[in-house]
C-alpha cells in the first residue's frame, strides 16, 4: 500500500514538476512587438471626447489615447497614473499630485501641470456641455467658474511644471476615485477649438488617434513617445462600429476580431459547445448589479414585508445558471460586486420560498397578487425578468413582463410610475455614492431613484457620508447605509452580470478590471 | 410639359413641410427624453440643466420647429446630441453609403426581375414558369434579415470569398446589394409576368407575330415595352422601399447608411438627427415620385401632361 502511494505520489511529483517546467516556460515568453488589434462593436462610439466618455464601450476606446492623474487596478482600488504620488492635507480639503516628468502628447509636446489644470477647466466649462460636467463639483470655485464668474477654477493651482495642487469647498471622500474617470483624461488645448469642440483626440495614452469614421470604425496607431518605457506592444487597433452579435461571432471564428464581447447567452454557448473556442472565453468579474426596483410608494410594494418576501422567493442561483446561462453569479447585495468588497456586507436574503409566502400571508396577500414589470429587450435583462417571473409565480405573485422600447422605458421608469421594474445599477469608479446618492436618495426622485425610495435617516446618512474625508469614517457610514437598504429591500438584487469576452488564443496581456474602462490593451500582445 | 413640372415642384414643398411638422411632432409626442437617456447612469441636476439649454430644449416646442426649419433652409441641420456632430456631415456620409447599395441593388433587381418575369410569361404554364415564380416568391416572403444572415454564412463564414460585414471596397458591397435587391427583384418578376401576359393576348401582338416578326423582336420590342406602364410604377415605389429596407440590410453587414443611423438616434430621441433624416428622405422621395411620373410620357406616347 505504502508502496503503492509512494509510486502515486512519485508520478503526480513528476507530472507536476513537467507542468511546472512546461508552464514557466511558457511564462518566460517575451512579449511580441507588432500586430493590429481588431475588436468590434454592437453599436457606434458615438464620440471620442473623454469629457463625454460615460458609458463603457466609450470609455474603453478613450482610454487608449489618454491618461488620467491616477487610474483603476484590478481590485477596483486607486493607483497612480500620470501622477507618480499624491499628498492629501490633514483635514483632506487639499490634494497635492506629483506628475511624471516625461510625459508628452501626441503631438510631440511634453506634458505639464497647465494640462492638468487646462483638462480640468475646459471639464467644467458649460460650453463643453460635457457629460461630465458634474465630476469636479467638490473643487473650490467649479461653481463660479461654471457660472462664468471667475475665468479659473480657484482652487486647481499649478505649483510647478510637474505638480498641481486641488483644494477642495466641500469633503469628498470619493474625490480620488473620481479622477480615475475618463472625464478627468488629461487633454492637450491643441486639440480643442476655442469653443471647446473638440477637433482631434491628442491625448498621452498609448495609442494615438488616426481616424474615426462614425458608424464605420476607430483607427489608432502606436504612439513611439509613449510615456511607460516599452509599450505598447500592439502595432495599431482597429475597432468595427455597428457590428452584429452574430457577425462578430463569426468573424472571430475566422479569425477577423481578436476580442469580442458576448453578451448574449446564446452565442456563449454556441462558442462553449465548440472545443476549440471554449478556452478562448473569459469571464471578469462585472461593474453592476442587476435589480428589481421595488416602489417604496405603490401598493403593494409600499409594504416591506412584500418586499423582503420578494427577495427570500427569487432563486438566484437558478437564475444565473439555467436563465442566463452563467454570464453572471447571484447578487445577495444591492451594490456592485467592488463596491460589496470594499463593505463588510454579509450575503442577505438566501431562497426561502416558505418565509416568503409566510411575509405574504402576514402582508394580507396570502392569495398572491398581480404585478406588471417593464424591461427593455436586451437579451439577458429580458432572460432575468423572465427567471425572476417563473420564480415569483411559485410563491403566488404573477409578473406581467412588458418588453419596452428602452427610451420608453427609460421615461417610464424614471417618473417612478412602475409598482416593479428591471434595472441595471452600474458603477464606474467603485464610489458608493454612484449607487447609493445616485440611485437611492430621494432627491432623486423622480429620476433614477427608480423605487422611489424615502428615507431621511438614509438620505442623512449618504450626504454625510459623499462629504466624509476620513476614509475609515466613510466605509463605516455607507456600511451603515447598505445595511438599511437591505433591512428596507427598495431593491430586489438577482446577479452580477460578469463581462464575457471571447479573446484569441494569440492575444496576451489583456487586463480587465470591475470599474470602466472595463479593459486595457496598452500590455496586450500577440504570439504571432 | 415644364408647367406640369413646376406645379409638381410647387406642390411638393407643403408635402415635404407637412412631413417635416408630422415627424417632428412624433418625437416629441414619443415618450422618452433625449437627456435622461444621453446622462443615462447619472442624473446630476446641473448637468442635466446645463444640457438643455445647450440642446434649446427648453425653447418653446414651436421655436424649436422653426430654429430647425429656418436652419434647414440654409443648410444648417444643428448637431446630434450624441454624437456632437453636425447632422449635415453625418447625413453627407451615411447618405452616399444607401444610395450606393440601394442602387446596385435596385440595377440587380431589374436586371434579374425584368428577364425572369418575360421568361415566365413566354413559357406560360410550363415547369419553367412555375419554378421561377416560386423563386420570385420566395425572393419576396423571405425575410431580410433571415437572406442577410443566410448569405454571410455561406457566403462570408463558410466559404470566405466575401467580408464579414464592413464598408470600403466593391467586395463588401457584393452581400448587402444582393439582399436587398432579392425582394424588388422577386416583385419585378411577378408584375413583368403579369403585365406580359396580357399584353401577349393584344391584338397587335398577334399582327406582328402574323406579319411574320421573329418572337424575339415580338417579345422584347413589341410586348415588353407595353408592358413598362406598371412595371415603372412598382420600380418607382421600389425606390423608397429600398430606401426603409436597407435598415436591416445595414444593421447585418455593418454598412454605414442612413438606415442605421435613423434607427439609432430615433431609439435615442436624438431630435436632430431624425428630422435631418426625414427631411432628406422626403425630398428624395418627392423626386423620384415625380421622375417616374415624367418618365411615362417618355414611354407610352398616349401620357401626355398637357
Amino acid at each position: 500500500m505504502k508502496m503503492q502511494f509512494a509510486k502515486h505520489f512519485g508520478i503526480t511529483a513528476m507530472a507536476l514538476v513537467l507542468l511546472l517546467a512546461l508552464n514557466s516556460g511558457g511564462m518566460a515568453e517575451e512579449p511580441q512587438y507588432g500586430g493590429t488589434f481588431h475588436w468590434a462593436m454592437i453599436r457606434d462610439v458615438g464620440s471620442v471626447d473623454p469629457a463625454d466618455a460615460h458609458a463603457t464601450f466609450r470609455i474603453n476606446v478613450v482610454n487608449m489615447m489618454f491618461n488620467g492623474l491616477v487610474e483603476f487596478d484590478e481590485d477596483a482600488e486607486v493607483v497612480p497614473d500620470l501622477a507618480h504620488s499624491w499628498d492629501v492635507s490633514e483635514d483632506g480639503m487639499v490634494y497635492t499630485f506629483h506628475l511624471e516628468e516625461d510625459v508628452y502628447f501626441h503631438s510631440g509636446r511634453q506634458m505639464t501641470a497647465e494640462d492638468v489644470k487646462y483638462s480640468f477647466e475646459r471639464l467644467s466649462h458649460p460650453d463643453t456641455a460635457a457629460l461630465g460636467y458634474w465630476l469636479l463639483d467638490s473643487v473650490k470655485g467649479k461653481p463660479e467658474f461654471a457660472d462664468g464668474e471667475a475665468d479659473e477654477i480657484e482652487g486647481i493651482r499649478v505649483i510647478d511644471d510637474h505638480t498641481v495642487e486641488i483644494e477642495l469647498e466641500v469633503g469628498d471622500g470619493g474625490f480620488l476615485r473620481k479622477l480615475g474617470t475618463a472625464y478627468a483624461s488629461i487633454v492637450c488645448h491643441e486639440g480643442i477649438a476655442d469653443d471647446m469642440d473638440l477637433i482631434e483626440p491628442i491625448g498621452t495614452g498609448p495609442f494615438q488617434y488616426v481616424e474615426y469614421e462614425p458608424n464605420e470604425h476607430v483607427k489608432l496607431e502606436r504612439f513611439d513617445n509613449y510615456w511607460e518605457e516599452g509599450l505598447p506592444y500592439l502595432d495599431a487597433v482597429q475597432i468595427d462600429m455597428l457590428v452584429d452579435d452574430s457577425v462578430q461571432m463569426m468573424r472571430f471564428q475566422v479569425g477577423d476580431q481578436d476580442l469580442m464581447d458576448v453578451n448574449d447567452p446564446m452565442i456563449w454557448h454556441t462558442l462553449n459547445a465548440d472545443p476549440e473556442f471554449a478556452e478562448l472565453l473569459h469571464q471578469q468579474q462585472g461593474a453592476s448589479v442587476q435589480v428589481l426596483t421595488l416602489n417604496y410608494q405603490k401598493e403593494p410594494m409600499d409594504d416591506k414585508r412584500v418586499r423582503q418576501a420578494i427577495l427570500y422567493g427569487i432563486d438566484r442561483e437558478r437564475i444565473t445558471e439555467d436563465v442566463i446561462g452563467g454570464l453572471g453569479e447571484p447578487a445577495y447585495t444591492p451594490l456592485p460586486p467592488a463596491i460589496s468588497d470594499m463593505l463588510d456586507i454579509d450575503d442577505a436574503y438566501g431562497y426561502d420560498p416558505e418565509k416568503a409566502m409566510e411575509l405574504l400571508e402576514e402582508a394580507g396577500y396570502e392569495d398572491g397578487f398581480t404585478v406588471e414589470a417593464p424591461t427593455v429587450p436586451t437579451v439577458w435583462q429580458r432572460l432575468t425578468l423572465e427567471g425572476v417571473q417563473a420564480d415569483l409565480d411559485r410563491i403566488g405573485i404573477e409578473v406581467e413582463v412588458q418588453v419596452m422600447e428602452p427610451a420608453a422605458y427609460t421615461e417610464m421608469m424614471n417618473a417612478g410610475e412602475a409598482v416593479m421594474g428591471n434595472m441595471n445599477v452600474g458603477s464606474q469608479m467603485a464610489d458608493p455614492d454612484e449607487v447609493f446618492f445616485e440611485f437611492l436618495h430621494s432627491d432623486r426622485t423622480p429620476g433614477l431613484n427608480r423605487a422611489a425610495y424615502t428615507n431621511p435617516e438614509f438620505d442623512e446618512l449618504i450626504e454625510e457620508a459623499r462629504e466624509t474625508v476620513d476614509e475609515d469614517k466613510w466605509l463605516e457610514l455607507y456600511q451603515e447605509a447598505a445595511e438599511i437598504i437591505i433591512e428596507d429591500a427598495p431593491w430586489a438584487f438577482v446577479h452580477y452580470p460578469y463581462v464575457n469576452r471571447a479573446i484569441a488564443e494569440d492575444l496576451h496581456g489583456i487586463r480587465q478590471f470591475p470599474t470602466r474602462p472595463d479593459l486595457c490593451i496598452k500590455e496586450a500582445w500577440f504570439a504571432r | 410639359m415644364k408647367e406640369h413640372l413646376i406645379k409638381r415642384l410647387i406642390v411638393s414643398i407643403p408635402t415635404i413641410i407637412g412631413i417635416t411638422i408630422v415627424a417632428f411632432l412624433l418625437m416629441y409626442v414619443l415618450p422618452g427624453d433625449p437627456v435622461d437617456i444621453l446622462m443615462a447612469e447619472r442624473l446630476d441636476p446641473d448637468t442635466e440643466a446645463m444640457l438643455r439649454e445647450e440642446m434649446g430644449l427648453d425653447d418653446p416646442l414651436h421655436q424649436q420647429y422653426l430654429t430647425f426649419i429656418t436652419n434647414a433652409l440654409q443648410g444648417d441641420f444643428g448637431r446630434s446630441y450624441h454624437t456632437r456632430q453636425p447632422v449635415g456631415e453625418m447625413l453627407g456620409r451615411a447618405l452616399p453609403a444607401t444610395i450606393q447599395v440601394s442602387v446596385w441593388a435596385y440595377l440587380l433587381s431589374i436586371a434579374i426581375g425584368i428577364p425572369l418575369g418575360t421568361y415566365a410569361a413566354v413559357r406560360h404554364k410550363s415547369w419553367a414558369d412555375t419554378g421561377t415564380m416560386f423563386l420570385a416568391l420566395l425572393g419576396i416572403c423571405a425575410p431580410p434579415f433571415v437572406v442577410a444572415l443566410f448569405f454571410l454564412y455561406m457566403l462570408g463564414y463558410q466559404v470566405q470569398i466575401f467580408p464579414l460585414g464592413g464598408y470600403g471596397t466593391w467586395m463588401h458591397m457584393v452581400l448587402p446589394a444582393i439582399t436587398l435587391g432579392v425582394r424588388p427583384a422577386g416583385m419585378l418578376a411577378r408584375i413583368t409576368r403579369s403585365g406580359m401576359l396580357e399584353v401577349l393576348r393584344e391584338d397587335y401582338v398577334r399582327t406582328a407575330r402574323s406579319k411574320g416578326l421573329g418572337e424575339k423582336i415580338v417579345i422584347w420590342r413589341h410586348a415588353l415595352r407595353n408592358t413598362m406602364i406598371p412595371v415603372i410604377t412598382v420600380m418607382g415605389t421600389q425606390i423608397s422601399g429600398l430606401l426603409s429596407g436597407s435598415v436591416v440590410v445595414e444593421a447585418v453587414f455593418a454598412w454605414p447608411g442612413i438606415g442605421h443611423m435613423s434607427v439609432e438616434a430615433i431609439q435615442a430621441r436624438d431630435f436632430p438627427v431624425v428630422q435631418g433624416v426625414v427631411l432628406v428622405s422626403a425630398i428624395i422621395v418627392v423626386v423620384i415620385n415625380l421622375l417616374v411620373d415624367l418618365s411615362y410620357g417618355a414611354i407610352d406616347p398616349r401620357v401626355r401632361y398637357d
